[in-house]
């Protein structure tokens, strides 16, 4: 069974504004050193996907200029290998403005590939999972469509954004429906399927013929009713990036080790090599509970933060409870609690900066205080 | 295809004054401040200096160095006209040989300078740290319109007789090399760095080929025999951070000149390496970190001062690790002591041990080598080698 893989790199845009004013979902930065898209590449690589097809929006220079011909994902093949899929001009002359009409935007490409089964997945969300225990499910169940799901009741955001699936004990989903309607029900569709290649293109040709225009709200909905389509439940930790808010916190969580060795223990995940030089700490410098990567130069005091590559902290200053994006530079005696710098931030020395738990004050991308 | 200038780096040495360092890889794989190895200097280098096409000459212990380098794309040489070549030694219809030195393992590859048409040879080795611009050194040999020109580093007069000693005229043609002189006249050492004219290179190879007292040697015999001859030979001034790295303390105090400030990686020329992929570094509640680097993958929960780590790297709680380097992925337990010591790759030191002296003493860094289990409670001391 040789796989591929198709990520949509601009859904749930809107629910971060902040991030993805200056980048695509996929492109938004994650754990020190990542890009949200490498986790689902990592994990369509750990199942031998030979080609991964990247369908695109706008906004998406940075996210070409991190995956570049995928070499780091070992994606720069002489047949397959990385895709991207930018918008392809109709009759129309619109851009897509829902995931199905992004899918019948790359029809062409998937009747292109010779791979037996799609791996669909967004990527607004961080997580590692052995895709394989997916897929022999999906074959062992004789699945038309395998859809992986979280066993968790939704929050508040989860129920604006999210689709709710109801499944029965053989594991077959009976029911599919948004979050908000579907109260009570615990299984939170991840917006990773499996499915034949064959099948999904004779589906949305047939779901395309017949008028719809939703893919969870009207084409899966269709699938549950006259196909075999069944749930696959993901097991550890998932951060699903609903809110500024909820980035916050799932970055945070990176603090803790089970949490750690979830993401990055489960399978490799790989990411753009940036060559920056080792971390240094200087006499002075005083770390604690907090993740740091390459290129950081710290003389001051860190606390429960995540420093990306490339940050600086200078003498005196301060970073507590904060997630600074690569290149941001802490002046010396600055202090920073509970921010979220966007890249190349450039804090003077002496200022000071807040922002509460529940509300990470935001500096955006280039901002100099 | 024409290629102004080829690289041919000598990569098969042993190393044997690294000890267990290099029992089963070759030098210029060994680890290297924190995240690289040593032939990652001379190899960047060369992408700095757009150098495209580079020899990697392997004979000792190939297979970490060979699986390393791959396809060279960590240093922009994955190239379809030139690139990185690992040059090996081979049989040929009429027998076979070892590489006897340095000269006999570039004239075993003449063929593969002519497949190039290499106009001009630059010779390097993999054993010294250093960040050197070769195309201007190559603009001065072509300008200089010069046999072989010799990059040249002003040493401690004290040191000199460890080094190829040169004497030079105002216009920088070498009149006097002497190869580790017991009395050096000057204090103008050789770097090991040549650019040779491709035709005068191979001349000089053959001719020491038909030499019956050589050692195959370019310090030892392709230089002063030039010199002899008259050939034009001039020296290459070079002032920057450089250091030879073929001794346990060498390669410590190269390590701990980066603590210093005095190896600068982060000048602006990038040092490219392969490496694995690993998440950030965690630095738990409770671990100090003091004057050190470190890069990803590692975990410290106990305290680190002075000291280098590379990928991977744990140090357990209550454990102590001061003035030493350790290399990927290597475990220090709990309330262990790890000070003045090179810990080699994978090595698995176990709890409330204590290894290594003082960085003020007269010994070397004690060593451990590399994948090595140290059960708990073990003690080693001051300059011992644990191989």
């Amino acid at each position: 069974m040789r796989t591929m893989g198709l990520i949509f790199s601009s859904i749930n845009e809107r629910n971060v504004p902040e991030l993805t004013m200056v980048r695509s979902m996929a492109s938004v930065p994650f754990g020190g050193r990542y890009r949200l898209i490498d986790f689902a590449l990592s994990d369509m690589v750990a199942a031998s996907a030979s080609t991964v097809g990247i369908v695109t929006k706008y906004n998406f220079q940075s996210l070409m200029d991190h995956v570049g011909s995928g070499k780091n994902w070992d994606l720069a093949r002489k047949s397959g290998g990385i895709v991207f899929l930018p918008p392809y001009g109709g009759d129309s002359r619109m851009l897509y403005s829902s995931r199905f009409e992004a899918i019948k935007s790359v029809l062409m490409f998937l009747k292109s590939c010779t791979e037996d089964v799609v791996i669909m997945s967004d990527s607004d969300f961080a997580a590692s999972f052995d895709m394989n225990k997916a897929l022999d499910y999906f074959a062992d169940k004789k699945s038309d469509i395998t859809l992986v799901y979280r066993d968790k009741m939704p929050d508040a955001d989860e129920l604006k954004h999210r689709t709710a699936l109801v499944t029965d004990e053989n594991g077959n989903v009976t029911g599919i429906m948004p979050a908000d309607i579907g109260k009570g029900v615990n299984k939170l569709f991840t917006g990773i399927l499996i499915v034949r290649r064959d099948f999904l293109i004779r589906l949305i040709e047939r779901c395309s013929a017949m008028g719809m225009k939703s893919f969870s709200g009207d084409v899966l909905p269709f699938a549950v009713r006259e196909h075999r389509v069944t749930g696959y439940k993901l097991d550890g930790f998932f951060a699903s990036i609903e809110s500024l808010q909820a980035y916050f916190r799932y970055s945070m969580a990176l603090l803790d080790k089970p949490v750690r060795d979830s993401l990055f223990k489960t399978v490799e995940v790989y990411t753009k090599v940036r060559d920056s030089v080792p971390c240094r700490m200087g006499a002075d410098a005083k770390v604690s509970r907090s993740l740091v990567a390459d290129g950081c130069v710290i003389e001051g005091t860190v606390e429960n933060s995540i420093l990306f590559r490339g940050v600086k902290v200078g003498k005196g200053a301060v970073v507590r409870n904060s997630v600074l994006f690569q290149d941001t530079d802490v002046g010396e005696r600055a202090s920073l609690t509970y921010c979220l710098s966007d890249k190349k931030v450039l804090v003077r020395s002496g200022k000071s900066l807040s922002g509460c738990e529940e509300l990470p004050y935001f500096i955006p991308k280039e901002t100099v205080l | 295809m024409i290629k102004k200038c080829v690289a041919m780096l000598l990569a098969g040495g042993q190393g044997t004054r690294l000890y267990a360092l290099t029992t089963r890889i070759a030098k210029p794989a060994v680890s290297f401040g924190s995240k690289y190895r040593i032939i990652d200097f001379p190899l960047s280098n060369c992408a700095n200096s757009g150098i495209d096409t580079v020899g990697v000459l392997t004979q000792y212990q190939p297979m970490v160095l060979t699986d390393y380098l791959g396809n060279g794309e960590p240093w922009n040489l994955d190239r379809s006209h030139g690139g990185l070549h690992i040059l090996p030694p081979y049989l040929a219809k009429s027998g076979g040989e070892w590489y006897k030195g340095t000269a006999n393992a570039i004239y075993q590859n003449a063929a593969f300078l002519n497949a190039y048409e290499a106009e001009n040879v630059l010779i390097l080795s993999g054993d010294h740290i250093y960040k050197m611009d070769y195309s201007k050194m190559l603009e001065y040999h072509v300008e200089k319109n010069a046999d072989c020109t010799i990059a040249v580093l002003d040493v401690p007069f004290e040191e000199a007789s460890r080094f190829g000693i040169m004497s030079f005229d105002e216009d920088g043609r070498i009149t006097e090399f002497a190869e580790k002189p017991k009395k050096p006249k000057s204090n103008h050492a050789s770097m090991g760095i040549y650019i040779f004219k491709e035709e005068v290179l191979l001349d000089e190879l053959s001719a020491e080929e038909r030499n019956p007292d050589t050692q195959f040697d370019f310090g030892k015999n392709v230089i002063p025999s030039m010199i002899k001859s008259g050939r034009r030979m001039f020296a290459y001034g070079f002032n920057g951070y450089w250091k030879d790295v073929g001794t346990l303390r060498s390669l410590w105090e190269a390590n701990m000149d980066i603590l210093s400030g005095q190896l600068d990686l982060n000048d602006g020329n990038k040092i490219y390496s392969r490496n694995q992929a690993y998440p950030p570094s965690f630095i738990s509640e409770d671990a100090k970190v003091r004057n050190s680097v470190m890069t990803t993958g590692c975990e410290v929960y106990g305290e680190v001062v002075n000291s280098v780590l590379g990928e991977g790297v744990v140090v357990a709680a209550g454990a102590r690790v001061v003035d030493s380097v350790i290399m990927r992925d290597s475990v220090i337990g709990k309330d262990s002591v790890i000070s003045y010591s090179i810990i080699d790759e994978g090595v698995h030191v176990g709890e409330r041990c204590k290894i290594g002296g003082s960085a003020d003493a007269a010994v070397d860094p004690t060593l451990i080598g590399r994948g090595k289990i140290i059960d708990g409670d073990t003690v080693i001391g001051a300059g011992k080698v644990v191989e």
